[in-house]
């Protein structure tokens, strides 16, 4: 029993990451195309966006109704994308000033 | 008594301010000073300080290829500054500089009258005007590229603005620069607000960015003075003078700003706008940067 608790703590442990850090769980065209957009504007308004993220959207939307799997395979790239440029743009905000020449 | 404490309260705010006034780039000072020492120092022998800058080239490529000691005006030719063979090449092509026809075409429309019957100069009487450029307006406060100068004085003139970046906006700012030769680059921090803007400039410089996570200090400061692929790479001190600039890349002129973008770009970054708020915040840093150095643009690059 005790056994039995460990492991589907795991799991759930296990599905409740996969949810929040890899976006591979959204499972709807409309909500994938929404969640990449919703994270590329906010790359984009803090001016750190990478260049093809918002290409892939583009792409991501094209394909919506008529391959809607490789629509959300797309938009999900492109989350992670938007993901990484803003986490990139944090760590290095604590750490640029160290290459200014003194 | 009152009266004479007013006039000293009065007395001391003046002064209070213009103390505060001459503060606002003191940081950028101390910044460009310490710039200034380290391209200095790096080019002044890269041969006996191989290990500490050069530690990757060969001795005999930097015995052989590199030109050196650098002093401060020798900054203001990109590559050529310090790389030999292509400072030959360029020379070579310099001999009938690619950009002399862009550049009549530049005295020309700069001499065109308006529909109005007025020119540019009725808003640019003495031409000789770039090294103010970008400067902070304080009244607007924001920053204003030459560029947006030019356009300004066609709208005020009932004239359509042009197209930022290239075409006939560089011809104009060619002319521009052309009389302008020889005149020390002179930017100015007059407020907070202006220094708000440098430091956000200095950041855009330094901080990495992009699916390369590469700034611009790598490329320009740390690895300048190296090669990357077949190109040399150009010390950003200086790195402004020369705007604008004729490409072979381009097959023609192109601005400060329109180069800004591309280097952003080739960090895998999305492309700015050329007159958005961080592309004008960079060019205004990088041009600091530079205070004090001769202008000598048009010229041309690679
Ligand atoms: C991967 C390296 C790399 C990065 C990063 C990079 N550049 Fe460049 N840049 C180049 C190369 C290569 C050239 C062309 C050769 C040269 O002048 O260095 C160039 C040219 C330039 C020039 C023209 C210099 C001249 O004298 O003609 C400027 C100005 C410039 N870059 C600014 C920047 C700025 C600002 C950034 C940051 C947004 C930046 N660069 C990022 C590689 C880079």
């Amino acid at each position: 029993m005790k056994k039995l608790l460990l492991i589907s703590t795991i799991t759930v442990a296990f599905l409740a990451g996969c949810a929040t850090n890899y976006p591979m769980a959204t499972n709807s065209v409309d909500s994938a195309i929404a969640n990449a957009q919703a994270k590329y504007n906010k790359a984009h308004s803090e001016m750190v966006a990478w260049g093809m993220t918002k290409k892939t959207i583009e792409k991501a939307k094209a394909l919506a109704k008529t391959n809607p799997r490789k629509a959300i395979a797309l938009a999900n790239e492109a989350a992670y994308e938007a993901d990484t440029a803003l986490a990139q743009s944090a760590q290095y905000e604590k750490i640029w000033r160290a290459a200014v020449p003194k | 008594m009152l009266k004479k404490l007013i006039k000293i309260a009065t007395i001391s705010m003046i002064s209070g301010t213009i103390m505060f006034a001459a503060n606002f780039n003191a940081q950028a000072e101390k910044d460009r000073h310490a710039f200034v020492n380290y391209f200095l120092k790096k080019f002044e022998n890269p041969v006996a300080n191989r290990a500490k800058y050069f530690p990757y080239v060969p001795i005999e490529e930097l015995k052989k290829d590199y030109i050196y000691p650098l002093k401060f005006e020798d900054f203001k030719n990109g590559p050529m500054s310090w790389y030999r063979p292509a400072k030959e090449q360029f020379a070579e092509i310099n001999d009938f500089p690619p950009y002399e026809i862009p550049l009549d075409d530049g005295k020309e429309l700069f001499t065109k009258p308006f529909a109005n019957g007025k020119t540019y100069s009725s808003c640019f009487p003495n031409p000789a005007i770039k090294q103010n450029y970008p400067y902070y307006d304080t009244k607007r406060d924001e920053i204003v590229t030459i560029g947006m100068a030019v356009n300004e004085c066609r709208v005020k003139n009932g004239e359509k603005p042009l197209k930022y970046g290239k075409g006939d906006i560089a011809k104009v700012i060619a002319y521009l620069a052309d009389k302008s030769r020889g005149q020390k680059i002179n930017i100015k921090i007059p407020s907070a607000n202006a220094a708000k803007a440098y430091e956000a400039g200095k950041k855009l410089f330094y901080k990495q960015r992009g699916y390369l996570s590469i700034s611009c200090n790598e490329c320009h400061v740390q690895s300048a003075g190296k090669r990357i692929r077949a190109e040399a790479l150009s010390p950003a001190l200086g790195s402004t003078t020369e705007m604008p600039v004729y490409r072979l890349k381009w097959g023609g002129l192109g601005t400060l700003q329109r180069r800004l973008v591309g280097c952003i770009k080739d960090t895998g970054s999305e492309k700015p706008k050329m007159q958005s708020k961080p592309v004008k915040e960079l060019a205004y840093f990088l041009t600091y940067m530079s205070n004090g150095m001769k202008l000598n643009g048009p010229d041309t690059r690679k």
